[in-house]
């Protein structure tokens, strides 16, 4: 706008000029819609509002400038809002919508005042602009590349990327260590800066430091640092998005956002929208596996018993069958036995009743024949006792007539016996009397007696042998003197007997 | 997970899935069959501890593997 030529005076006042400008802008005072680019962007610290300088760029040329200016109020809520739609902050570079009225102050010169900022125009900027840089990636080959690593069962051996002090990594950190199951996780923390213009030359240089020592690591974890979400673009950027894809162990992401993923996340093996998210799917993971261990050892065991069992089952089987003959057969032997048994008996039976019969017959036999004998000896013997009887009787008596007789007999035998007897003895008695050596003695006559003998003969005394002389009445002792022969010299040789008695 | 090294995570399950596949395919002889499950066992218990293994043993195995490579550089952190 080049200054008016017309006026009444040669000039015009600055602030007459002012005031025309100010009124040939009223015909662009009402609310339009602007879109530019933020060629730069300050916050006053003091009064918070915004200001900025917009531009319009053909083909890298510069073709349009203005400054514009966002009123502390409304930048705050703008702001805000921006930041949450489009999950970053107004930046340079970016392309905003906005809506406002051209101002014009006579000290602060021209300038478009924001009223409102629509997120929506950006955020299909970004997405355009991250179309460009995925499609770049496709055509190097890198947009899948780390996704189709594989990635371990258990993620334990963990690199994170993040600033040690940043929200994001703490609640990471945390929700690992208290995991419910107890597993433990190593990790190495590659510090880094996440925000502000030189955020992403340093999450370049961490990457690569990293990569040196990927192979030790289950997986690389990028975790923002939380809070603002203003500093997600750099997870848009071509050069980290080319770090991300080409480390050679799984990466993932939990650098927090709310819409369409960063073009980081889209290279990344897995992304999450929350530091916790990504947390709880390594915890998870874990478990998966602890839960799947469980499950082959359940299955394994399973499997073994039911080995086991059907092993067992064809013992059983064939035990069974085994018993089962053995059963048969006992049964057979049991049946054959009881019918044996049941012939047995019938044989004993009728042997024992025709036993029975045979012993009755000649129990009956023999008590008859003895009860025959019996009566048979009975008669007999009754017979002979009467014929005994009998005798005796007639014997008895017979006897002692005969006896009576030879009482008789005898008592008259017997007395005269007695008286002849008695004469006899008279006799005998008188001729034993005449007989007495006493009486011979007392008619004269000696005994003589030598050496105990009687001496009868004179050839029996010696000359000088002692006699002995028995008289009557006392006895001799005598000598021998001599002894004469001879049967005249008797009586003679009586005398000498005498006298030598 | 390193190729080399002695029993990995992967390597037990691998080997707990061929138990169970040889197994369910009843090709194990009945006197092997204690074995089998006695090696299940064991892979189970070794990575069970392995989980809950304190984060300073899992830190020192990353310590060693360090020594080991020197030509890595660890100055920036």
């Amino acid at each position: 706008m080049g200054p008016a030529e017309e006026a009444k005076r040669p000039y015009l006042t600055l602030r007459e000029l002012s005031a025309m400008v100010r009124s040939a802008l009223a015909a662009v005072s009402d609310e339009i819609w602007v879109a530019a680019e933020i060629l730069r962007i300050n916050v006053h610290p003091q009064s918070g509002h915004c200001y900025l300088e917009l531009a319009e760029r053909d083909e890298e040329a510069l073709v349009a400038q203005m400054k514009a200016v966002i009123w502390a109020g409304i930048w705050r809520t703008e702001s805000r809002r921006f930041e949450t739609e489009t999950g970053r902050q107004p930046s340079a570079g970016m392309k905003l919508l906005m809506r406002g009225r051209v101002s014009y102050h006579d000290v602060y010169g021209l300038s478009f005042n924001v009223l409102a900022i629509d997120p929506r125009f950006t955020l299909g900027e970004i997405a355009l602009q991250r179309r460009k840089t995925i499609e770049r990636l496709e055509r190097e080959g890198l947009l899948d590349r780390n996704r189709s690593l594989p990635i371990a069962d258990v993620i334990q051996r963990i690199a994170v990327i993040s600033s040690e002090n940043a929200a994001g990594y703490g609640d990471f950190l945390g929700r690992l260590r208290s995991n419910p199951h107890g597993y433990s996780f190593a990790l190495w923390l590659y510090q880094t800066q996440m925000q502000g213009e030189r955020a992403e030359s340093a999450l370049c240089r961490a990457l690569q430091v990293c990569r040196a020592h990927a192979q030790r690591y289950d997986a690389v974890v990028i975790i923002r640092g939380g809070g603002s979400q203003a500093d997600l673009q750099v997870f848009d950027s071509y050069a980290i998005a080319r770090e991300i894809a080409t480390m050679p162990v799984p990466v993932l992401t939990g650098i927090g956002h709310l819409r369409d993923a960063a073009v980081g996340d889209r290279v990344a093996h897995h992304a999450f929208a929350t530091p916790t998210a990504l947390a709880d799917f390594i915890v998870n993971r874990a478990a998966e596996f602890e839960d799947r261990l469980s499950l082959l050892g359940g299955e394994i065991s399973g499997c073994a018993r039911e080995l086991l069992g059907r092993r067992w089952q064809e013992i059983v089987r064939v035990a069974q069958s085994a018993e089962g003959i053995v059963r048969d057969r006992l049964a057979r032997s049991r049946e054959q036995l009881a019918v044996s048994w049941l012939a047995l008996g019938r044989d004993a039976r009728h042997l024992c009743t025709s036993w029975d019969a045979r012993m009755e017959m000649a129990a009956h036999r023999l008590v008859r024949a003895a009860s025959a004998m019996t009566a048979v000896a009975g008669a007999s013997l009754q017979a002979v006792h009467a014929r005994c009887r009998r005798a005796s009787a007639w014997c008895a008596s017979s006897a002692r007539f005969r006896m009576r007789g030879v009482l008789r007999s005898v008592q008259r035998a017997a007395s005269a016996g007695i008286a002849w007897g008695g004469h006899l003895l008279e006799k005998a008695h008188a001729q034993v009397l005449l007989l007495d050596p006493k009486a011979v003695l007392r008619r004269g006559y000696s005994i003589t007696r030598a050496e105990g003998r009687c001496v009868t003969d004179a050839a029996q005394v010696a000359p000088g042998i002692v006699l002995d002389t028995v008289l009557w009445r006392g006895r001799v002792i005598s000598r021998a003197e001599r002894t004469l022969k001879g049967e005249d010299d008797e009586g003679r040789g009586e005398d000498d007997i005498s006298q030598g008695g | 997970m390193k190729a080399g090294e002695k029993m990995t995570y992967r390597k037990a399950v691998e080997e707990l899935e061929r138990i169970l596949r040889e197994l369910e395919s009843e090709q194990v002889d009945i006197d092997l069959l204690a074995e089998r499950v006695k090696r299940a066992a064991y892979l189970v218990k070794l990575c069970r501890e392995r989980l809950r293994k304190t984060e300073q043993e899992v830190q020192k195995v990353l310590a060693e593997i360090d020594e080991e490579a020197d030509d890595v550089q660890t100055a920036e952190s």
